[in-house]
């Protein structure tokens, strides 16, 4: 999106709700995507992207809610001129089967757009080479490879010449070999100027790279909104966290009226095998969070959270939820006894206060040694 | 049972394995099946010599009778101790004959007669085991018609000596120069103690009193002499001269239709005709709602046997000369070649006969597209109503599709023709589309709907969501998919009902199948005209399955590659 271009809804939706067979999918969710914006959704599966997505075309028709695109509430519109409009690309391509690459592009612009043949023809080659598939013209579907005929199913879409293009996971059905030549194309037309677009994607990478702002989410709404560095960096809230982080946690609400430290330390010590960590790291592990539980949590909280998570690149986090004033151990006096712990064990240790929590994360270093606690 | 044996007692001890079970179930198919075949291949091993009737009452000999005829009676009484076995057709009974199946057949005389006249191996016993009396038949309601008949009947029957008739029967008889007294002697000479076979020539009435609501008269014309087709296919026959004697009597036009002899009660019954005539005796069906007329005939029922098996060195004289083979030449001393040529020629060229199976293929073809295209306006209407999101447009098809499917085609064409289009005009063949097509329709509309279900619902949303409309995904997108998926079995559907219009026989109606029947109870021969009639089944079968394929070709995406890229020019 060029900066100086002014900011414009290009589609909007409120209080979108959807509901399948009494499951509701979309839960009166609200979002604006802006003219020549690149949005990329994420989330986890049956987070209700694609319902989100389909709705916007009208291929799910909403239960509740309004979606407007340039401004106009799409229930006044003709339906076929809005799909008009929007391009979509589906994750399984559905090429026509009984069509050519080539008569697959023209299809709809000669019968939609009356458009002369020799000129479909003519734009349905420059797309075609424009997805690096001038060779296979005359191809049919069955004889292309899956990276191959998503690329011509994104042709077709653009042969239309829609103003918004809906990615629906362009790459899940494919081969990891050939995930990157449909996104090379997708990525290829978020740089031109222009063209709206909404990608559903679970290739994180890519959504941060190609994306102007990315939407999380989860259960049926928006959970967190943001640009690609806050989402993927600093996500706010738990979930998008967890999800962002791929982290596998174990909570544990803890009470010291009636705290059980040696259940506490089998469930920990399970959770620690479970992710096969080294047999050193959960000893230290146990010793350290039994020091810091004596010296610091219990006799000052009472009560707290405490979430212990592995995230796919195999760190240890920890995070505990403290109610109360602020109390920063790493600066407060009162955390000085503690503090020789974080320092020691921790590579990463941040303290955040949201409302009326004191939230402290922290990340241990990779190469514990087991030497006596200070 | 000595295989048997040891699996039966596994099968009731605890270790009767999964292995043992397969070998028990092997043995006792195996052994049903061996019964069936030696039961089917049971051969009559005995040549006892016939010298007369009597020796003929014993229950080493099998007697052959044709189904619902009075000669079955007769065979009942005269032969008590003999066993009987019914056949169709007359012809079948001298096939029956000649290949040693049966003995013995029992029937009208004037049917034995002409058997034996153009085959030589076949011999007609001098003795007669009793006279039936031959009536015309009418439905139920029909008495004013019958009365008129029994008027022409007594007519026909009396004594003319002397009187001029002639004027009453249009010149064709004269008592007068008559050796004969009377028509039905004459009529007897011609036809049955044949001086030449021919029908006089016998006007249609000029000023009939029922112009253009004519009596629709049932006849069996597949028996020589008393109806059947003279060479360039015209009925003729000894009731088809008595009936064309009737209307001019009568001062009434009288459509023949032709029907298998065993069709001739139930077209009674359903009043699909308004008269039958067919050698119908008075006995046979005397306790139904039927009409019967006076008789017109007396025909004794005689008995045939072979020549190698009757003891009587003289051949009795033979009767029905003019129906006597131009050559007696005794097959076997003609080379295999000689002997196709002979059958080719019997079969096709005699009596312009190729005429007759021409004539059966038009009409199988006829009722082959007829019932094609209707059968598939037919199968889209009923997969639409299957798709249909509506219970009350969905489940009538569904009955309709069981219903079709579970019940056996000729039945349905019988249902039609003598229930539901009794008192329609309309002809045979078009009934007996109607039928194929709704038969063909039931499973054709079948295959469309699995061919429209199986496409990927993925391709569907693509299409709408560029901006097709409903039709357009229709025409553009299911359409070309669906036909090309449904073309194999649509194509077989097509050839499976080609072969099964083979049926339409039954209603009167001369298609391939029935042409040859005609040509094989003409020239008396099984083998030739089958061969043949299969062989022309195959080979229209497979020109027009080459029109499907090549349609299939033309849908092929591949084909129009080829074209864009100029490699073919089709």
């Amino acid at each position: 999106m060029s900066p100086d271009a002014p900011i414009e809804a290009m589609i909007e939706v409120k209080g979108l709700t959807k509901t399948f067979n009494g499951v509701t999918v979309l839960r009166n969710l609200d979002a604006v995507i802006n003219r020549g914006e690149i949005v990329s959704i994420v989330g986890p599966s049956g987070a209700g992207k694609s319902t989100f997505l389909r709705c916007l075309n009208l291929l799910e028709t909403p239960d509740e809610g309004h979606i407007f695109v340039d401004g106009v509430d799409v229930d006044k519109m003709d339906v076929r001129k809005l799909r008009m409009k929007m391009g979509m690309v589906f994750q399984q391509f559905n090429l026509f089967p009984h069509l050519s690459a080539l008569e697959n592009i023209m299809l709809a612009p000669t019968k939609l757009l009356r458009m002369q043949k020799s000129q479909a023809s003519d734009e349905a080659y420059e797309l075609l080479d424009k997805v690096g598939l001038a060779g296979k013209a005359w191809a049919f579907p069955w004889e292309l490879s899956g990276g191959q005929q998503q690329r011509v199913a994104i042709a077709r879409a653009l042969a239309m010449h829609p103003e918004i293009m809906l990615f629906d996971e362009p790459t899940s059905a494919l081969d990891p070999t050939m995930v990157n030549e449909v996104l090379g194309v997708i990525r290829s037309l978020a740089d031109e100027a222009g063209m709206t677009m909404a990608i559903v994607t679970h290739e994180m990478r890519f959504a941060r790279e190609v994306s102007d702002r990315v939407f999380y989410m989860d259960q049926g709404v928006v959970y967190e909104e943001g640009d690609p560095e806050q989402i993927f960096e600093r996500p706010r809230r738990d979930r998008t966290r967890a999800f962002i982080r791929r982290v596998d946690t174990a909570r544990f609400e803890i009470d010291e009226d009636d705290f059980d430290f040696y259940s506490f330390n089998a469930q920990v010590e399970d959770f620690a095998m479970k992710h096969l960590l080294e047999p050193e790291l959960r000893q230290i592990m146990l010793l350290f969070l039994e020091e810091l539980f004596d010296t610091f949590f219990l006799p000052k909280f009472h009560k707290f959270t405490f979430a212990i998570g592995v995230t796919e690149r195999r760190e240890v986090e920890m995070r505990f939820v403290y109610p109360g004033r602020a109390l920063d151990p790493m600066t407060d006096e009162e955390g000085l006894l503690v503090r020789g712990i974080f320092e020691k064990n921790f590579s990463s240790v941040h303290y955040s206060r949201v409302g009326d929590e004191n939230i402290l994360d922290l990340v241990a270093r990779r190469d514990l040694k087991l030497t006596p606690l200070s | 049972m000595r295989i048997l044996s040891p699996m039966i007692v596994g099968s009731c001890s605890s270790a009767f394995t999964a292995r043992r079970r397969r070998w028990f179930y092997f043995a006792l198919f195996a052994f049903v099946f061996a019964t069936f075949i030696s039961q089917g291949c049971e051969q009559r091993s005995h040549n006892a010599i016939i010298r007369s009737l009597d020796d003929l009452n014993s229950p080493k000999f099998v007697i052959g009778v044709e189904k619902e005829t009075n000669a079955f009676l007769r065979a009942i009484e005269t032969f008590p101790l003999a066993e009987k076995r019914q056949f169709d057709d007359p012809a079948k009974l001298a096939e029956a004959l000649k290949n040693g199946e049966i003995d013995a057949v029992a029937h009208d005389r004037p049917y034995l007669e002409y058997f034996a006249a153009v085959d030589p191996c076949l011999v007609v016993l001098p003795e007669s085991v009793g006279e039936n009396r031959i009536a015309v038949v009418a439905p139920d309601g029909q008495q004013d018609f019958v009365r008129q008949v029994n008027e022409f009947i007594a007519i026909f029957r009396a004594e003319h000596v002397g009187e001029d008739l002639s004027e009453k029967w249009n010149g064709a008889f004269n008592p007068v120069n008559s050796s004969t007294t009377n028509l039905a002697q004459e009529m007897r000479e011609r036809w049955f103690e044949s001086k030449d076979g021919r029908l006089p020539d016998i006007p249609a009435p000029t000023n009939p009193i029922n112009a253009g609501r004519p009596y629709v008269v049932g006849v069996a014309l597949d028996n020589i002499p008393v109806g059947f087709y003279d060479e360039s296919g015209e009925p003729t026959g000894f009731e088809v001269e008595f009936l064309k004697r009737l209307a001019l009597f009568m001062n009434a036009e009288i459509v023949l239709q032709p029907h298998e002899f065993e069709q001739l009660y139930p077209a009674l019954y359903s009043e699909t005709v308004d008269l039958a005539c067919g050698f119908l005796d008075l006995e046979a069906n005397a306790n139904s709602s039927l009409i019967f007329s006076e008789p017109y005939l007396d025909a004794p029922t005689a008995v045939m046997v072979r020549q190698d098996r009757y003891a009587s060195d003289e051949r009795p004289i033979v009767y029905c000369a003019g129906f006597a083979p131009v050559a007696q030449i005794t097959v076997d001393q003609l080379t295999f070649t000689q002997r196709i040529k002979r059958s080719f020629e019997k079969t096709f060229l005699v009596e312009n006969r190729w005429k007759l199976f021409w004539g059966g293929l038009l009409n199988t073809i006829y009722i082959t597209v007829v019932a094609t295209v209707m059968g598939t306006l037919l199968a889209v209407l009923q997969c639409c109503m299957r798709r249909s999101h509506r219970a009350w447009l969905r489940y009538p098809a569904k009955v309709y599709i069981a219903f079709m499917q579970g019940t056996p085609i000729l039945v349905i064409l019988l249902v039609l023709y003598y229930v539901v289009f009794t008192k329609f005009s309309i002809s045979g063949e078009l009934v007996a589309a109607i039928a194929l097509a709704l038969n063909f329709a039931a499973y054709a509309g079948e295959q469309m709907r699995t061919g429209v279900d199986g496409i990927d619902k993925g391709l569907l949303e693509a299409a709408v969501a560029l901006g097709f409309g409903r039709f357009d995904v229709f025409r553009k997108i299911i359409f070309p998919i669906a036909c090309r998926r449904i073309m194999p079995v649509y194509k077989g559907e097509f050839i499976s009902l080609l072969k099964t219009t083979s049926i339409v026989g039954y209603v009167a109606i001369q298609d391939l199948t029935k042409a040859s029947d005609i040509v094989r109870g003409r020239t008396y021969e099984a083998f030739f005209p089958l061969i043949a009639t299969a062989l022309i089944y195959l080979i229209t079968a497979h020109l027009l399955a080459s029109g499907f394929a090549y349609l299939e070709y033309r849908l092929d995406p591949i084909t129009r590659r080829k074209r864009a890229k100029g490699e073919v020019n089709v």
